[in-house]
């Protein structure tokens, strides 16, 4: 039954890790019922995103803090040239604070429509690949009010279990909370 | 225009015709005012025609009718120019005149895509009156002819006041100016339909409205249409600065600056190579220190070709400060022609160049310093001559490189501006105190036009003096980095001098620290840098103030303002230095630990999600990689006026930021 379906590439952490889309062609066509997915962990709980939002993935480094700015934003970043925004995911979600090791944070660089962001997160894990039938189709089970809002649906993956973002809600929310001050 | 161009190349050959069409109605623009005062100029004329006809051919190929209807009247009235069989008057440019700007709707029409409510029949219909009259005495004598010509275009002009007059109550502010949307189609189709030889305008039985004059002298026109061509002036200056301000989206570039962006990047590819190898292949490396020689050339030479590209990219940007004068000499034909004075208007150094942004933001200062010019500055012709000086004005435009800044400059040989009647009025209006007054200079004095709530003009006319005071001007460029002052002498002109930076994405910036963080300060908003201790700092009711030099100065701490964290600091102990700025006529004091130094920074955008914070005007990337904070001195000095007690409504009113511009 589980045979190739859920396929998990380990990520290695010593690198800064680009997903160039021209790579994609080349891969093993999935399909539609396939998902390719980048987990990340804010403490214990995983996360995913849709691999195709996701642009390159970074080491935190020289956050500048931004005066005035939502309680969520961590800060802006360097990025060759660019001044990228970063969001604290954890802050966004309401989590209390990390206690992982700090070498292992990474900030998940976003695209969607026009809006470059990074999402800090505490780890990044893995590249899943995934059916879409594993994908429980679930818009909030009660986790709260913010996270409810952005879920996409859960992914079971054995034991685990890994809770995929809809990343055009996420900023759109954060978008609007932004502009609220 | 719902045609549905729904492929891509007809979307390119439409959006080439427009930044075609639009550029050539700006030049038949200054054609028609060069026309004017050479009405007998034969290489001109054939140059009008071949462009409208080139206007007309090109909007025919896409077909757009409606602008091919109109061209093609205009080009008949355009043939008989030609052919010598009418002459270039005042009154039949203002129609052909008035014929170009029902062009430029439609043609922006095209652009947007939003039906624009243009009298094309009533147009026409005008243009074929001007024909038929034209063919009518053509074989008449000169001297018949002309005060006909005033007369028939009076009448014709007439006609439009009334229309205008009956939907005036209606018509928006925004509506163009050509066009009265709701007007039906204007009165007389009864003359249009009329048989060509019936006599077309009445005989000289009712005194002549306008006398007989010569092309470019001063003009006296009926009430009536003089407010009709305020109007129209009116709202084509406004819409000259608001076409600028659109922002095109795209950016013609000579091949020959892209060539050389592509040289300088190749350089910079070598230059990466080189590094790349260098820092490759350690092992077996002997001689160390022959290598560090070889790595610091490499960086060496990295460091100059970063430097050409990035002089070569901002010269993608720039375009002639043409773009922007181009305009001018329309705008003040308009002007003079309405207020019966007579000016001449030089363009000098048109092909300054200026980054593009500047380009845009530039228009709507320039158009009221030039009003404010033609409105306060020229005398009527009457009271030149009586004071000795030659009848027609001049207002001169020149543009000039001067260091690392632009010059704009618009001289006028008109009244001045009298120094003793600006003060009197800044007392008056508690601008300035009466012992201020006594103290300044007649140098500074002159700029007190430029503060917030000030207007000399006695009277508000049509031109200047809405209440929209040269504070406007002043903030407008300032918001460009740029600044703005005026000399006068009584009785022989005055100067408005502009000083623009090359380029807007890069500024001069006082760095400061507040343990541990670094922010920037625009340097062209700060007047000085004071060092200071804690008991410098008295108190007015609980607002912390500096005595500096027998003035209050009003203080904020930064690090109050931005909650920076508080560390353990080895050094100076905190709120060591002052630095005063300067926005319009406030100042304020930012308490800061450190000036470390000034560094020249690019200005970046922090993005939409971090775009509406206040008191930020963006952020720039140092030497060291790091990111720093811009501050919006503007949007700061206005906030702390609003939340003391004491803000006056000078404050309030101010523009925002400095940098406003520049980061959104």
């Amino acid at each position: 039954m589980e045979k190739m379906e859920t396929a998990v590439v380990p990520m290695n952490d010593s690198e800064e890790l680009s997903l160039e889309r021209s790579a994609a062609p080349g891969m093993m066509d999935f399909g539609d019922s396939v998902l390719q997915l980048v987990s990340f962990k804010l403490g214990e709980e995983e996360y995913a995103l849709d691999v195709m939002n996701v642009r390159e993935i970074n080491r935190i480094s020289d956050v500048t803090r931004v005066p005035k700015a939502p309680y969520f934003v961590e800060g802006v970043m360097n990025l060759r040239g660019k001044i990228l925004p970063v969001i604290n995911l954890r802050k966004r979600f309401g989590f209390p604070p990390s206690s992982t090791d700090p070498d292992e944070a990474r900030t998940i660089v976003v695209f969607q429509e026009g809006v470059m962001v990074g999402l800090a997160v505490d780890q990044v894990f893995q590249v899943i690949r995934i059916g879409r039938d594993k994908i429980e189709k679930n818009e909030g089970i009660g986790l709260g009010n913010v996270l409810d809002a952005v879920m996409a649906g859960v992914a079971h993956l054995g034991e685990r279990l890994v809770v995929l973002l809809d990343l055009p809600k996420l900023l759109d929310t954060i978008q609007r909370d932004s502009g609220r001050r | 225009m719902g045609d549905g161009f729904d492929n891509d190349e007809m979307k390119e050959i439409v959006q080439d015709f427009l930044q075609e069409a639009t550029e050539m109605l700006e030049g038949l623009d200054n054609f028609f005012v060069q026309l004017e005062n050479n009405p007998e100029d034969k290489t001109l004329l054939n140059e009008i025609f071949r462009t409208a006809h080139s206007i007309k051919g090109s909007a025919g190929f896409i077909g757009l009718t409606r602008i091919v209807e109109v061209a093609h009247h205009a080009e008949n009235v355009l043939n008989q120019l030609r052919s010598g069989n009418m002459r270039a008057e005042p009154a039949v440019i203002d129609i052909i005149l008035e014929a170009m700007d029902a062009l430029k709707v439609l043609v922006n029409e095209v652009k947007t895509g939003e039906q624009a409510d243009v009298d094309i029949e009533g147009i026409n219909m005008k243009l074929d009156l001007l024909l038929q009259w034209g063919e009518d005495t053509g074989s008449a004598e000169g001297a018949k002819e002309e005060p006909a010509g005033e007369e028939m275009a009076a009448a014709v002009r007439e006609e439009q006041a009334i229309d205008r007059v009956a939907s005036s109550g209606a018509s928006s502010p925004a509506s163009p100016p050509p066009s009265s949307p709701e007007t039906p189609a204007p009165t007389p189709p009864p003359a249009a339909s009329a048989p060509p030889a019936s006599p077309p305008p009445p005989p000289p039985s009712t005194p002549p409205v306008a006398s007989p004059s010569s092309a470019p002298g001063p003009q006296r026109v009926t009430p009536a249409a003089s407010r009709e061509e305020a109007q129209g002036g009116d709202a084509q200056g406004a819409r000259g600065g608001e076409a600028a301000g659109e922002a095109d989206q795209t950016i013609r570039v000579e091949i020959s600056r892209l060539d050389s962006v592509m040289n300088l990047v190749g350089e910079l590819v070598l230059g990466r190579n080189r590094l790349v190898k260098l820092s490759g292949d350690v092992d077996g490396v002997v001689d160390f220190e022959q290598r560090i020689k070889e790595v610091a050339e490499a960086i060496s030479q990295l460091n100059r070709v970063t430097t050409d590209l990035q002089t070569a990219v901002i010269k993608t940007r720039m375009q002639p400060i043409k773009k922007v004068l181009g305009k001018f000499p329309r705008m003040v034909r308009d002007l003079s022609r309405k207020m019966g004075k007579s000016i001449r208007l030089e363009l000098v150094g048109e092909e300054t160049e200026l980054d593009k942004s500047v380009i845009e933001e530039i228009g709507d200062p320039l158009v009221h310093i030039i009003r404010n010019s033609i409105d306060h500055g020229i005398e009527l012709p009457d009271d030149r001559v009586s004071h000795g000086k030659d009848p027609e004005g001049l207002v001169r435009i020149s543009a000039y490189q001067e260091g690392n800044s632009i010059v704009i400059e618009i001289n006028d040989d008109g009244r001045g501006i009298d120094v003793e009647k600006v003060k009197k009025k800044a007392v008056e209006r508690g601008i300035i105190t009466e012992e201020d007054s006594r103290r300044m200079t007649d140098a500074e004095a002159v700029n007190i036009i430029f503060l917030p709530g000030f207007s000399t003009a006695d009277k508000v006319t049509d031109v200047s003096g809405r209440g929209v005071g040269m504070d406007v001007v002043r903030t407008n460029i300032s918001k460009i980095n740029g600044s703005v002052d005026v000399t006068t002498q009584k009785g022989s002109g005055s100067t408005f001098t502009i000083r623009l930076p090359l380029t807007i994405a890069i500024i001069q910036a006082l760095m400061v620290t507040i343990h541990p963080e670094t922010y920037a300060i625009p340097l062209a908003s700060v007047v000085e840098t004071v060092k200071i201790t804690e008991k410098d700092i008295k108190t007015i009711s609980g607002s912390e103030v500096l005595n500096l030099r027998q003035q209050v100065l009003p203080l904020i701490r930064l690090r109050d303002e931005f909650k920076v964290p508080q560390e353990e600091t080895g050094g100076a102990p905190p709120g060591s230095y002052v630095v005063v700025v300067q926005i319009g006529s406030k100042n304020l004091g930012l308490v800061v630990d450190r000036l470390p130094y000034q560094e020249e920074v690019v200005i970046k955008s922090m993005g939409p999600l971090l775009a509406g914070i206040r008191g930020l005007a963006g952020a720039t990337i140092t030497g060291d990689g790091k990111v720093v904070i811009i501050l919006d001195v503007g949007e700061i000095l206005q906030d702390v006026s609003l939340r003391t007690r004491g803000s006056t409504p000078q404050m309030e009113s101010m523009e925002t930021g400095v940098l406003g511009a520049a980061s959104r």
